[in-house]
C-alpha cells in the first residue's frame, strides 16, 4: 500500500493525530492574531516534540503502542478544531459539531458496549469485517449527512476512502469511523452540554418562579 | 475558559472559541452545488470500496479437513502398529530457566516435531522469551532450545512498546508453511493482550516479520490464544482464541493465508453467548461437525462442550459435561478410529493430576483412561496433543513450571495400557 520510502499509513495517521493534539496545546500560548511565521514555528515545534525519544521510543511511537487506530473522524475534528487558529478558517459550524459528537457517542456505545448490552451472541464488531456491506452502509450514511449539508459527511467520506485503501492497521470498518478516544470525548461533550443546558433551564425556571 | 451556555445549538466545548473572531467563517451548511459534488465523490469512493475490498470468507466453510493437520495420516485401525509403545522424556532442558510454561507441539509435514514454549524469570516478566525445539523424524530426542521471540525482538518487528509476551501457538497450513500466533501486551496484564502473526517458509528454521492483528475494537486489547486450529477445505484456518477483559468468552479467528507468508484476510467471531469460558479447543469430527471444549473459569468448575454443525461457523451455548475442570486448559485430538482423546486435569480444583480420557461417541460421554502425572501441591498443566505421521501421539505439558514434559504413545498402548506397568498410576 505504501511506497517503501514512506512510513506506513497507520503510523502516519497516529503521528498526525498526536501532532494535532499537541498543536492545540501549543496554540493556547499563541497571541491572536498570530503571524504565519509563529504559526509555522509552533507547528514545527509540535512535530519536533513528537520525535523526542523516551526510553528508546519516540513520543508518537509510544502513542502508537496504545492507540494504533485513530479514526478518520477524530483526525477530521482535530483539524477542524485547529483550523481557526492556525489556518484562519472555521470549517465546522454548530450543526457539524453536533453531528460529530452524536455520531461518535452512538456508534461508539454500540460497538464498545455491545457485549455488555446485547450479549456476545449479537456481534456488532463482526459486521465491520463484511467489507461490502460496511462500505455500502458507510456510503449511505455519508450521503445522508451530505444531503443535509452537514460537513461531518465529509469525514465519513474520508473514512470510506481510508477503509478502501486499508490505510489503518485495522481491517475492520468500525475502526475507521470510531475509536475509543473519539467515543469517550463524544460522550463527555454530550453529557457536559446536557448538564449545562439542564442547569440553565433550571435556573431560568427558578428566576421565573422568583419573579 | 468556556462560559456555560443556555442553548444546545452552540459550538461544543472543544472548539477553540478564542480564535473564532479572526477566522473566515464559512456558510453553516454546504451549498447545494457542493452537496451534489460531495455526494458524487461519496458514490465513487463507495463504489470503489465495494469493488476493491475483497469480500472473501464471509460465509461458513463448506467443509473442513478431516484431521487437525491436513497431512497427518494416522493409522487406519486400532492396534495397527501392534506393539504398545510408551516413552517419556523432556522437551526443555533441566534448569533452563526459572519458569517455563505453555507448551505447544506440532507435527510437521517433514515428519519432524516442533515444540514451543515460553520461559523467563517468572510468568509475565519482561525477560520472558519463546523457545522452540525440534525432534527430527526418526529420532527420539529433542534438540537444544532456540530462542525465536523475546520482548525486544517483538518491539523491533512491531514498531511499538511491548511490555511482555506470552501464549504462543504454531501450526502448519496446507502448503506446509508454518505459522506462529503469539500474544503480546503493551499495557496491563494478560487481559491487555493483542495477537500477532508471523510465518516460516522452512518449518521453523527462520521466521518472517510479525504483523499485529486488530481483533478487538477497544484499543485492540484482550484477545488471547492457546490451542491449535481447524482447517477449512478452501484454505482458511480457524484458530480458537478468547477474550478476557470485562467478560470472558471464546472466539474464533478465521484467516486466509496468502502468498509468501502474508495474511490475505482475517476476521474474528464470537462463539456462543456464555460467560467465563476461555481457551477453546476445536476438534473437527467430519460431516460438518466441530466439537468445542472449554476451560471453565466460573464457580461451576465443569468442562463445557458445544457442537457446531456448520464447520465451526455458529455454535450453540456450551453445556457442562461429566468431567470436572479446575479452571485449567485442556487439549483434545481426534484419533483415526473416530475416538476423541482428551488431556486434562481431572479435578475441580488444583492442577496436581494430569490425565487422559477417551470418548467413543463424539464427546457426549467420556471414559477416564490414565493418569500421566500426579503429585500433591505440584502443577502439571497446559497439555498439548498432536499425532505424528507415524501414528505416535505426542503429549507435551508444563511440569511443575520447571520443565516441559513429553510423553509419546501409540494407539496400541491406548488400548492395552492396563497391562503395562510403566510406572503409570491407575485412573
Amino acid at each position: 500500500m505504501n511506497p517503501a520510502w514512506l512510513p506506513p499509513s497507520d503510523a502516519l495517521a497516529v503521528f498526525a493525530a498526536v501532532w494535532l493534539m499537541l498543536l492545540g496545546f501549543g496554540g493556547r500560548f499563541m497571541p491572536l492574531p498570530a503571524s504565519v511565521a509563529l504559526r509555522l514555528a509552533v507547528a514545527a515545534a509540535a512535530a519536533g516534540v513528537m520525535l523526542v525519544p523516551i526510553k528508546e521510543l519516540q513520543l508518537w511511537n509510544w502513542v502508537f503502542s496504545y492507540y494504533p487506530n485513530p479514526s478518520l473522524p477524530i483526525l477530521g475534528l482535530l483539524i477542524a478544531q485547529r483550523s481557526p487558529r492556525f489556518l484562519g478558517v472555521t470549517i465546522f459550524q454548530s450543526a457539524d459539531w453536533w453531528a460529530t459528537w452524536i455520531f461518535g457517542a452512538v456508534v461508539g456505545s454500540l460497538v464498545y458496549l455491545q457485549p455488555l448490552i446485547f450479549g456476545r451472541g449479537f456481534d456488532f464488531h463482526y459486521w465491520g469485517w463484511h467489507s461490502n456491506y460496511a462500505a455500502a452502509a458507510l456510503t449511505l450514511t455519508a450521503i445522508m449527512f451530505l444531503a443535509r449539508g452537514n460537513r461531518f459527511g465529509v469525514l465519513l467520506v474520508a473514512a470510506l476512502v481510508a477503509f478502501a485503501l486499508g490505510a489503518l492497521e485495522s481491517t475492520n470498518c468500525w475502526d475507521y469511523v470510531v475509536d475509543p478516544i473519539y467515543w469517550l470525548a463524544s460522550v463527555v461533550v454530550i453529557v457536559r452540554r446536557g448538564a449545562i443546558a439542564g442547569w440553565a433551564r433550571r435556573q431560568a425556571k427558578l428566576s421565573q418562579t422568583a419573579a | 475558559m468556556i462560559a456555560p451556555r443556555t442553548e444546545l445549538s452552540v459550538t461544543p466545548v472543544l472548539l477553540d472559541q478564542s480564535a473564532r473572531p479572526t477566522a473566515r467563517s464559512r456558510p453553516s451548511r454546504l451549498s447545494p452545488v457542493r452537496r451534489l459534488a460531495w455526494i458524487a465523490v461519496t458514490c465513487i469512493a463507495g463504489g470503489a470500496a465495494v469493488k476493491y475490498s475483497a469480500p472473501i470468507s464471509v460465509n461458513p466453510p463448506l467443509a473442513l479437513e478431516p484431521a487437525s493437520a491436513p497431512w497427518a495420516r494416522a493409522p487406519q485401525s486400532v492396534g495397527e502398529f501392534g506393539k504398545p509403545r510408551f516413552e517419556r522424556g523432556w522437551v526443555s532442558p533441566e534448569a533452563q530457566l526459572a519458569h517455563v510454561h505453555c507448551s505447544m507441539v506440532s507435527a510437521l509435514p517433514s515428519g519432524d516435531l516442533l515444540a514451543l514454549w515460553y520461559g523467563g524469570s517468572r510468568e509475565g516478566a519482561a525477560d520472558v522469551a519463546v523457545f522452540t525445539s525440534r525432534m527430527t523424524a526418526g529420532t527420539k530426542t529433542w534438540g537444544p532450545p532456540v530462542k525465536v521471540l523475546d520482548r525486544s525482538s517483538v518491539e523491533g518487528e512491531l514498531g511499538r512498546r511491548i511490555k511482555k509476551i506470552g501464549n504462543t501457538v504454531i501450526f502448519p497450513d496446507r502448503t506446509g508453511r508454518l505459522w506462529m500466533v503469539y500474544a503480546s501486551v503493551s499495557l496491563g496484564g494478560w487481559s491487555g493482550c493483542a495477537l500477532n502473526i508471523k510465518s516460516s517458509p522452512d518449518a521453523g528454521l527462520t521466521w518472517g516479520p510479525s504483523r499485529r492483528l486488530t481483533l478487538n475494537a477497544f484499543f485492540n486489547m484482550s484477545t488471547l490464544v492457546r490451542n491449535k486450529p481447524i482447517y477449512a477445505a478452501d484454505g482458511r484456518i480457524g484458530l480458537p482464541v478468547y477474550h478476557e477483559m470485562a467478560t470472558k468468552f471464546p472466539q474464533i479467528l478465521w484467516f486466509q493465508p496468502g502468498p509468501d507468508g502474508t495474511v490475505e484476510d482475517y476476521k474474528v467471531r464470537n462463539l456462543g453467548a456464555s460467560k467465563g469460558l476461555i481457551q477453546p479447543v476445536l476438534v473437527a469430527l467430519g460431516g460438518d461437525q466441530v466439537l468445542m471444549m472449554l476451560r471453565d473459569t466460573s464457580s461451576q468448575r465443569a468442562l463445557r462442550t458445544s457442537l457446531s454443525t456448520d464447520n465451526g461457523w455458529t455454535w450453540p451455548d456450551p453445556t457442562p459435561i461429566s468431567l470436572p475442570n479446575p479452571d485449567a486448559p485442556v487439549d483434545a485430538l481426534r484419533l483415526a478410529d473416530g475416538r476423541i482423546l482428551l488431556a486434562y486435569n481431572h479435578a475441580s480444583s488444583g492442577r496436581e493430576s494430569l490425565g487422559l480420557s477417551l470418548s467413543s461417541d463424539e464427546g457426549r460421554t467420556w471414559k477416564k483412561h490414565s493418569v500421566m502425572e500426579r503429585e500433591t501441591e505440584k502443577e502439571f498443566s497446559y497439555p498439548q496433543l498432536t499425532q505424528g505421521p507415524g501414528g505416535m501421539i505426542h503429549l507435551t505439558y508444563t511440569w511443575k513450571r520447571e520443565r516441559i514434559g513429553h510423553i509419546a504413545f501409540n494407539l496400541a498402548w491406548l488400548d492395552q495400557y492396563r497391562e503395562l506397568a510403566g510406572g503409570l498410576l491407575p485412573p
